[in-house]
């Protein structure tokens, strides 16, 4: 009971409704879930990655024989990479005014960040492409001012796809790194001018290191988000802009190669992972 | 600018001459409204000699924190100016301001070490490396504090943190020093030693603080003066033995010390001189606040230490300023008595300090209590 006090100290509640037995079966229902759906179907794979159509490591092989697949790897990851680091760039800011408007603005604005989920990611991508395609919103409106003479190509490049997902992908980073930028202590700052220092260097010595822990768990979301993304690749790319899990999804749907999809799907897999885990060794480097 | 380099040539030591460096502060008819229509601060007006420790004592929300912000520059006052050596600094950016601030909750730096906070305000006034490096070895030296120059802030206790606040305010040597409740969190003990150590490195160095606190009984310790804050004004200002003597309301009073009020009515008024009818008919003499005239409403302050206590069958008692009550409760304090005395209904509490073989009563004793008139201040009825 008091060794559940001590460490509970801070997060829990109700430390001692914790330590009671049986507690983590509540966990239950979802860990069920979880095997069912999720765990089993990706073991199973993984497996066929070694065993379709014949035991071996021939799709393995097959990976590496070809370059056209690791160069595609590379150009997700990549993406991924961009799309990131134009999201940190762009949710910071957004997150940091969060955190010092007035309640009821920041109310607003969290409200008006959910809005986006009310539509899928496949619309939202179809109504980008209705606004930048030929005889879309943007060239219509660049004609009538006069700006250009005939409509622009604005789909099917690399940049698009970039844009796009920063849009889409933009209130996961912002929550997060919203929550986090909340807790830094304004005393902190205070005190940092205080001593002497200016504005700027406020920012640099005291508000950016302690934000880092949250900047960081947001563009995880992000990152992890996009070296799985499908659907804007597919639909605003153009040829050069294919992803692995296009590469994936042609494998099952298109050539009917299991064993190669799964081969290709581990391969993500362990990249993610690995992305994941480098994040997460920086992130323990800045927290310390 | 040039204030600057003279910091980085100065950064030999503190252990040089220490050379008169707080300046002294002057707040003239500072007020500051808040938005919401709040008077935080109403034409306040102060000043703190160079070298000098002054206490804004008040309850919470009296205005004393959005004084100090205003001083360090965290919040601007609406009108009037604040002048630190002889300069207006009312619109000069906190960073620019030269003015060292402990917090109440120390806000040193969570990602830095001990070092590294201490070393803060140096490097942003571009000290060089090894000026830095022993200007920061002095300053925790000052505090006993260099065997955890390396350590993160979360790695110490609350009284090291502590410390490590006062080191980084004052290892730039700054023209003021501002302290917003600084002991706040710490245990009694640990506040009591602190304050000592506040005082003495106060007078080797020669600051000029500005303390604000709630605490009277810390007030009092530190301070040369005390101005006592109530609803954004500065109610009395002065050296803590005259406010302790002489309070010039019946909020100071209760504010500063233990005090006893007896209500009354005023009988007599004389030139400094004053008779009271208490409800019970009796009548006391004492010191008029202020002038008032017969018939008015008061309360008598007599503070616990001046009330003597006499056992009521006793021989000789002077004549004059005697009350008849019982012992009701006795606590021991170590060092002195603490008698809590009914007296028809009222009470006072006496503090009897302990000297050789003094009587000692028990509860329910009948005892005579006599005052001096001099103790005896009469102020207007709240």
């Amino acid at each position: 009971m008091m060794e559940a006090a001590l460490a509970g100290g801070t997060a829990r509640p109700n430390p001692s409704l914790a330590s009671r037995p049986g507690v983590g079966l509540l966990a239950l229902p979802l860990l069920i879930l979880l095997a069912a759906i999720y765990v089993c179907p990706v073991g199973a794979l993984l497996a066929d990655s070694f065993t379709d159509p014949v035991a071996g490591l021939q799709q393995y092989r097959r990976l590496i024989d070809h370059p056209v697949y690791l160069e595609v790897l590379a150009r997700t990851f990549r993406l991924a990479l961009v799309v990131t680091v134009a999201t940190a760039a762009s949710g910071f800011p957004l997150a940091y005014y969060l955190t010092i408007a007035r309640p009821a603005v920041a109310r607003i604005a969290i409200g008006l960040l959910f809005v986006p989920f009310w539509a899928s990611t496949v619309v939202r991508t179809y109504a980008l492409m209705v606004i930048l395609g030929r005889t879309g919103v943007l060239n219509g409106a660049l004609l009538w001012a006069g700006i250009i003479s005939r409509p622009a190509q604005f789909l099917f490049h690399t940049a698009t796809v970039q844009v796009a997902m920063v849009q889409i992908l933009l209130p996961f980073f912002v929550l997060p790194a919203y929550g986090a930028l909340r807790t830094i202590d304004g005393s902190l700052l205070q005190a940092a001018e205080g001593l002497g220092a200016p504005p700027w260097q406020v920012f640099r010595r005291i508000y950016l290191p302690l934000s880092l822990p949250g900047l960081f768990a947001g563009a995880l979301i992000v990152f992890v988000f996009c070296f799985g993304f499908f659907i804007t690749p597919t639909l605003l790319g153009g040829r050069r802009d294919v992803t692995i899990a296009m590469l994936i999804m042609a494998q099952f749907e298109g050539q009917l190669d299991w064993g190669f999809g799964a081969a290709l799907s581990t391969l993500l897999l362990a990249c993610t992972l690995a992305g994941v885990l480098a994040m997460l060794r920086l992130v323990g480097k800045f927290v310390g | 600018m040039d204030m600057t380099a003279g910091m980085g040539a100065a950064g030999a030591g503190l252990h040089a001459a220490p050379a008169s460096h707080g300046a002294s502060l002057a707040l003239d008819q500072v007020s500051r409204v808040y938005p919401n229509g709040t008077h935080a601060v109403r034409a306040l007006s102060v000043s703190v000699p160079a070298g000098r420790i002054l206490s804004l004592l008040g309850p919470s929300g009296s205005g004393k924190t959005t004084t100090l912000k205003m001083i360090a520059g965290f919040d601007r006052p609406d009108s009037g100016s604040i002048t630190l050596a002889g300069r207006d600094i009312s619109r000069t950016p906190p960073h620019a301001r030269n003015i060292g601030m402990v917090f109440q909750n120390y806000a040193l730096f969570p990602h830095m070490t001990v070092f590294d906070n201490v070393a803060f305000p140096l490097r942003m006034r571009g000290w060089a490396r090894r000026d830095i490096e022993s200007a920061v070895q002095q300053a925790l030296a000052l505090v006993h504090l260099e065997a955890v120059a390396a350590r993160l802030p979360r790695q110490l206790s609350g009284g090291q943190q502590q410390r490590v606040a006062l080191a980084r305010a004052i290892v730039f040597r700054p023209k003021l020093l501002l302290m917003d409740e600084p002991l706040g969190a710490l245990d009694r003990q640990l506040r009591k030693s602190v304050q000592s150590e506040l005082k003495r490195l106060q007078r080797q160095l020669d600051l000029t603080i500005v303390y604000v606190t709630h605490d009277q009984e810390e007030a009092m310790f530190l301070s040369d003066e005390i101005a006592i804050v109530q609803g954004g004004r500065i109610v009395q200002c002065g050296p803590p033995a005259v406010l302790y003597d002489a309070p010039g309301s019946h909020f100071v009073a209760g504010f500063l010390g233990e005090s006893n009020f007896l209500g009354g009515t005023v009988a007599e008024a004389a030139q400094g001189q004053m008779l009271v009818t208490l409800p019970g008919g009796r009548q006391l003499q004492g010191r008029p606040s202020e002038p008032m005239s017969a018939g008015h409403a008061v309360s008598v302050l007599i503070r616990p230490e001046k009330l003597q206590v006499h056992a009521a069958s006793g021989g000789s008692l002077p004549g004059a300023n005697l009350l008849l009550g019982r012992i009701d409760l006795v606590n021991f304090l170590g060092g002195a008595i603490e008698y809590e005395i009914d007296l028809n209904g009222a009470r006072l509490t006496a503090r009897v300090y302990l000297r050789g073989a003094a009587t000692a009563f028990a509860i329910g004793d009948p005892v005579v209590l006599h005052m001096a008139p001099e103790d005896c201040l009469v102020f207007p009825a709240p």
